[in-house]
């Protein structure tokens, strides 16, 4: 839209502008044309005329100017039609059903009125000679197309080829549009030059016009004239003005009154004034001449029909193609009439022709200013054809069925049996593929857009599609151009002959562009139309797509995801990739995993050193499997990486069945880089708050966080290198300022009020953005997360074995009571130890006490031991008041209560009732002198054995039942005794 | 009707049932356990399923002769009045024990209760200290007073205060910290005896035994 109105500004601009160059003072009285004297009424503010306009309208010359480049070339940008092709699926296997979908567009007609012709081409030696011509070429390619989408699946077996009675012949439109045209004008773009050219050709007994450039028979110059009428000056001089003759002045007195003498009229005077007028008046008396000037306009050669390379010198309406030998005969002045005026006859210098009269010889034939040179018919030369003497080129480019020796044309509108034979369709069903169209339309590809075969590796598609193009022509009727689109855009293919846009002369030398063109008056003006002629079907050859995309499968497309998205050290980095695209299951596919680190920002692999390989490196950070079959996920502890960043790489590899021992396989491809945090979860501390004992709660390694309720935590981040902080737990920001603090800083204190197995999340995040004022924001950022559980504290005496022991371990003069022995997998054997019955090993012994978790023990009050229920300061038993074999019984009691109650209280609103504290005991049972491995037998018997595993609870159950059984028998047997006697 | 003396009193049931008696408080005290279900299972089953499989099964008796009888509106009214000057005794007696004995501090209620918010003594009391009751009433009351009253009738409290004696001396229980349950031994004997009915003494134990815990509390902290 905005083209169209910058263009037609411009004309308008135009043709005031040749409006105001061309402005003849017509009558010759053109006071302006005359004073001057000047031919043509060229007015000398012309250009200040241009200017005015562009001032008033504020156009910029540039502006204007960069319009008038475009449009000069506008004709070379106009959209010629296209066609892309899409294959679905995009890696087919051997076998595999295609489709391809042609997206025609720039066509005026929409997808159903186009004829999409396809070829389909195999791989070499794998085509037939289809329609028997002793050639396998394209013609062959479109049938083997055409037939399946005339056939659509139709087991041409099946048919009855005795009559044809469905009546299904087409006649195609050539392009299809929507107007019936008077003349087919059919086109073709270069897409070079962006040039149409009509597809034409010079009649066969017409000669091509050779390649003499144009000439003009003309041994001065050729112009194109127009006339004008020159002014020249006469005589001069002056006249008299005669007096004026105003007439006489008379009056007549008044008559006297009716009685008496009347008296005597009065005297009457009158004054006649003449006026003012000159006494004299000057004159010049001047002669018109007729003369002519040039129009600016270049003559052209007008071509001769049936005369190729001959034409006649020809100029626009209004002017006149002239030869001029002597230039003062244009455009001539006065002074040069003047002396050809005066010339005296039979003079020297008188020139042959002159008339003479009398003295004086005066050229009074007006040829001599009027019609000077030579004008009528001046022949030339020329390379432009007449419209006469070519032939247009409009035909199809369907596929023709071959039969017995004869072509049929496709879309002629008869389809007999020879054809449904040929295109293995149903002569019986007017649609053998059972679609809008009939048999021919289907060979034809009206509408056919999706074209569905069975996909042999190598084939290679196309498409020709024939429409009406967007571009109208330049003839006076209807007619848009019709067109073809390839895949490939390729009509012309250099050093190939045969696909080429042929001009008849192709000389480009003498500055001209090398194009034919014809000449055809179209609305009184000779307009040149280029024409050529092109092989369309030389050109497929150039116009095959390969649904494969270079010939091998498509890749793997890998996407690989990482959590968490801001690691740090010591967190584990967890990699997982997705492939979109795989043909088999994920079992199947191949994944390689590496790691590199490096300290740039860098995707030169020159900046990365690869870590992976290393095997100290894998056994550090937790790696165990880097590539293998289904391994889409990979994990890596960051214990110790010395990068700043590291780059992980996933290939994948899945295998490809191509057919025909064409296998291979498909990679895909996908690395990330990741920036490691400086941080690691050790960096964060944490410990136990308030009271005179502060410990951590966490172990060495940072994990395994244990917590008590009524505890105050106080969370501390290492904060070199950050200034901001956010404290959460469980997600909920943690409302604790020390002392003066305005906002949060790296430590941080929270109560713990939960049951046993609670779990809370400590979360911290930190950075160095700087405020206004401030320096030192080098994008340090840290997040870390802290698991603390809340546990139920107690106290255990005795001695706490190790899990993969073989014995039951003793210390203090205490060993555990050996119960029995694990067996596991591997064959390995652990005791089990009772952690509630020992055996004392010496007379003196010293009860070994653990606390959980361990922090509690300085927190501990009432501690109270006692042995048998008798009191005693500590656990130091003294067993030689025992006889051997007995068993004591071992006891501690403990009093565990939060030490910052206060604070609870006072700071974070707990109620005191909440945080009493507890009682901690736990008792053990100590066999006195016996050995204590011998506790421990191993039961030969069925019954002992099954006693010996059964639960304890079980078992003693069965006591207590045997045992009132056997007293209320007993009781029973001695009553019957009673009752008997 | 058979009149039951003294002669015909002591005959194989007689020595069947004491030796039942003496065995479930022997086992009660000596019978191993581990852990506080064990416990519990062991005191239902010597202090209540076997005297009860023991009277419905050897004695073939019904358990109203036994003194397990609802309560009575009739029966309290007979009896209210001694059950009211028993319980004023009863508190005087847990007053002035808690005034002069000395239990250092180390009562167990006391110790239940410190670190202890007051609803679980509560617990401890309606639960833990109302289940041995009931257990200590049915055996000592019910089974052995009520068996022993043919033969040896108002003796027969005295009897099963020894016993109780006994079993406590046994469990390694004869302490001041089962003061209140010797102090009310005999009261409530005497109830039971006057009522036929374990519901009275059951009743007067639990009431008199919390009120005392609370008097030793209040007195001891």
């Amino acid at each position: 839209m905005k083209k169209t109105i910058k263009k037609t500004f411009l004309v308008t601009i135009i043709l005031l502008e040749i409006l105001a160059l061309n402005i003849y003072p017509v009558q010759a009285f053109s006071l302006l044309g005359g004073l001057l004297g000047m031919p043509g009424g060229v007015s000398p503010n012309a250009n200040g005329m241009l200017k005015q306009v562009e001032e008033r309208y504020h156009l910029n010359k540039k502006s204007i100017q960069d319009i008038g480049e475009t449009f000069n070339v506008a004709s070379q940008k106009s959209k010629a039609p296209e066609v892309d092709l899409f294959f679905n699926p995009t890696s087919p296997k051997f076998g595999e059903k295609m489709t391809a979908t042609a997206l025609p567009k720039f066509f005026q007609n929409e997808n159903k009125k186009l004829y999409f012709t396809w070829y389909l081409k195999h791989t070499d030696g794998k085509n037939k000679d289809l329609n028997e011509d002793g050639k396998i070429n394209q013609e062959d390619w479109k049938i083997e197309a055409m037939r399946i989408i005339a056939q659509n699946g139709f087991i041409r077996e099946k048919a009855n080829y005795e009559s044809d009675d469905d009546n299904d012949g087409y006649d195609a439109q050539m392009g299809k549009g929507n107007n019936i045209q008077q003349k087919n004008r059919c086109y073709v773009h270069d897409f070079k030059s962006g040039e149409d050219y009509e597809i034409a050709h010079i009649k066969d007994n017409i000669d091509s016009p050779g390649n003499d450039y144009s000439r003009f028979d003309c041994d001065g110059t050729m112009i194109c004239s127009s006339p004008y009428r020159l002014s020249c000056g006469g005589q001069e001089g002056t006249i008299s003005v005669p007096e004026q003759n105003l007439g006489d002045a008379s009056s007549t007195g008044g008559s006297g009154g009716d009685s008496g003498s009347g008296g005597s009229g009065g005297d009457a005077s009158v004054s006649l004034t003449i006026p003012e007028h000159n006494e004299t008046i000057d004159y010049k008396s001047i002669t018109i001449f007729d003369a002519v000037t040039d129009s600016e306009y270049s003559p052209y050669c007008k071509p001769i029909s049936e005369s190729p390379g001959k034409g006649i010198a020809t100029c626009p309406e209004g002017t006149t193609a002239r030869c001029i030998t002597d230039s003062r005969t244009l455009n001539p002045t006065c002074d040069f009439i003047g002396d050809m005026t005066a010339r005296v006859c039979g003079t020297a210098g008188a020139e042959e022709g002159a008339c003479c009269s009398g003295d004086l010889c005066t050229r009074t034939n007006p040829t001599a200013f009027s019609n000077p040179g030579e004008t009528g018919t001046i022949s030339c030369t020329t390379q432009t054809i007449n419209d006469n003497d070519i032939e247009q080129s409009c035909e199809h480019l369907f596929p023709s069925a071959h039969i017995n020796n004869t072509w049929y044309d496709t879309g002629d509108g008869s389809f007999d049996l020879n054809e449904e034979k040929f295109w293995g369709t149903n002569p019986h069903d007017p649609s053998t593929a059972n679609n809008d169209n009939n048999d021919e339309a289907n060979v034809a590809g009206l509408g056919r857009d999706k074209f569905m075969w069975t996909y042999l590796p190598g084939d290679k598609v196309g498409v020709i599609v024939e429409g009406t193009s967007l571009s109208p022509t330049k003839h006076n009727d209807s007619s848009s151009s019709i067109m073809w689109a390839l895949p490939n855009n390729i009509f012309e293919k250099k050093g190939d002959n045969d696909c080429t846009i042929h001009h008849e002369h192709g000389n480009k030398s003498g500055g001209d562009d090398g194009e034919t063109k014809y000449s055809e008056n179209i609305k009184g003006y000779d307009v040149e139309i280029p024409f050529a002629s092109v092989n369309i079907n030389a050109c497929l050859k150039y116009n095959l797509v390969d649904p494969m995309k270079g010939g091998q499968p498509g890749n793997l497309e890998t996407e690989l995801n990482y959590y968490p998205s801001n690691p740090n050290k010591g967190d584990i980095l967890t990699f997982s990739a997705n492939i979109s695209n795989n043909t088999t299951d994920n079992s199947q596919l191949y994944y390689k995993w590496s790691v590199y680190g490096g300290d740039e920002q860098s995707l030169d692999m020159d900046d990365w050193t690869e870590l992976s390989n290393n095997a100290d490196f894998r056994n550090i950070n937790g790696i165990k499997l880097l590539e293998g079959l289904g391994l889409d996920t990979f994990d890596i502890n960051l214990n110790e990486i010395n990068n700043k960043y590291i780059r992980v790489f996933i290939e994948t590899e899945e295998y490809y069945n191509f057919g025909e021992s064409q296998d291979t396989t498909r990679s895909g491809k996908s690395d990330v880089i990741i920036k490691i945090g400086s941080m690691s979860d050790n960096a964060m501390s944490l410990q136990i708050a308030g009271g005179n004992d502060v410990s951590n709660v966490c172990s060495d390694n940072g994990d395994n966080c244990k917590v008590l309720n009524g505890q105050i935590i106080e969370a501390k981040l290492d904060d070199s290198g950050l200034r901001n902080f956010s404290w959460t737990l469980n997600g909920k920001p943690i409302n604790y300022l020390q002392e003066g603090e305005t906002t949060q800083g790296n430590i941080v204190r929270f109560p713990i009020m939960g049951n046993p197995g609670d779990s809370y999340v400590l979360k911290v995040i930190a950075n160095d953005t700087a405020g206004l004022g401030e320096s030192g924001n080098a994008g340090n950022k840290v997040i870390l997360t802290k698991n603390v559980k809340v546990v139920k504290p107690s106290v255990k005496l005795g001695i706490i074995n190790s899990l993969d022991s073989d014995s039951c371990t003793a210390s203090g003069g205490l060993s555990p009571l050996r119960l029995g022995t694990y067996n596991d997998l591997n064959g390995d054997t652990t005791a089990d130890c009772s952690q509630s019955v020992f055996v004392a090993t010496r007379n003196n012994i010293n009860v070994p006490i653990s606390y959980y978790p361990a922090n509690i023990e300085n927190s501990l009050t009432d501690i109270q031991w006692s042995v048998n229920g008798v009191k005693q300061d500590n656990g130091n038993i003294d067993l030689s008041n025992y006889p051997t074999g007995s068993t004591i019984i071992a006891s501690i009691t403990a009093r565990y209560a939060p030490s910052n109650r206060s604070e609870l209280s006072q700071t974070w609103g707990v109620s005191q009732f909440e945080t009493g504290g507890k009682t901690l005991s736990d008792s053990i049972k100590i066999r006195v002198g016996t050995n204590p491995q011998q506790a421990s037998g191993t039961p030969t018997k069925v019954i002992a054995s099954l006693i010996y595993n059964l639960p304890t609870q079980i078992l003693f159950l069965i006591k207590i039942v045997l045992t009132v059984a056997i007293i209320i028998f007993a009781s029973g047997i001695i009553m019957s005794f009673d009752r008997k006697r | 009707m058979k009149i039951i003396t003294k002669d015909n009193f002591f005959n194989i049931q007689t020595i069947t049932t004491s030796g039942i008696i003496l065995i479930c408080i022997f086992l009660f005290a000596v019978f191993p356990t581990q852990g506080i279900f064990q416990e519990i299972i062991i005191s239902l089953i010597f202090l209540l399923i076997i005297p009860i499989i023991y009277i419905k099964l050897i004695l073939k008796k019904s358990l109203a002769d036994f003194g397990v009888k609802p309560f009575t509106y009739r029966k309290w009214k007979e009896n209210w009045f001694m059950i009211t000057i028993l319980f004023a005794v009863m508190i005087l007696i847990f007053y002035f024990i808690a005034q002069y004995a000395d239990f250092s501090n180390e009562h167990f209620a006391k110790k239940i209760i410190s670190g202890k918010d007051f609803w679980y003594w509560l617990f401890y009391e309606l639960v833990v200290v109302n289940f041995f009751i009931i257990l200590y009433e049915f055996f000592f009351r019910g089974f052995i007073m009520f068996y022993f009253l043919k033969g040896f009738h108002f003796y027969s409290i005295f009897i099963q205060f020894l016993l109780f004696l006994l079993f406590l001396d046994l469990t390694n229980f004869l302490n001041l910290d089962a003061i209140g349950y010797i102090v009310v031994t005999l009261p409530a004997g005497i109830i039971a005896y006057k009522s036929k009915s374990l519901a009275y003494s059951y009743l007067f134990s639990i009431i008199s035994i919390i009120i005392g815990d609370v008097i030793f509390i209040k007195l001891l902290s």
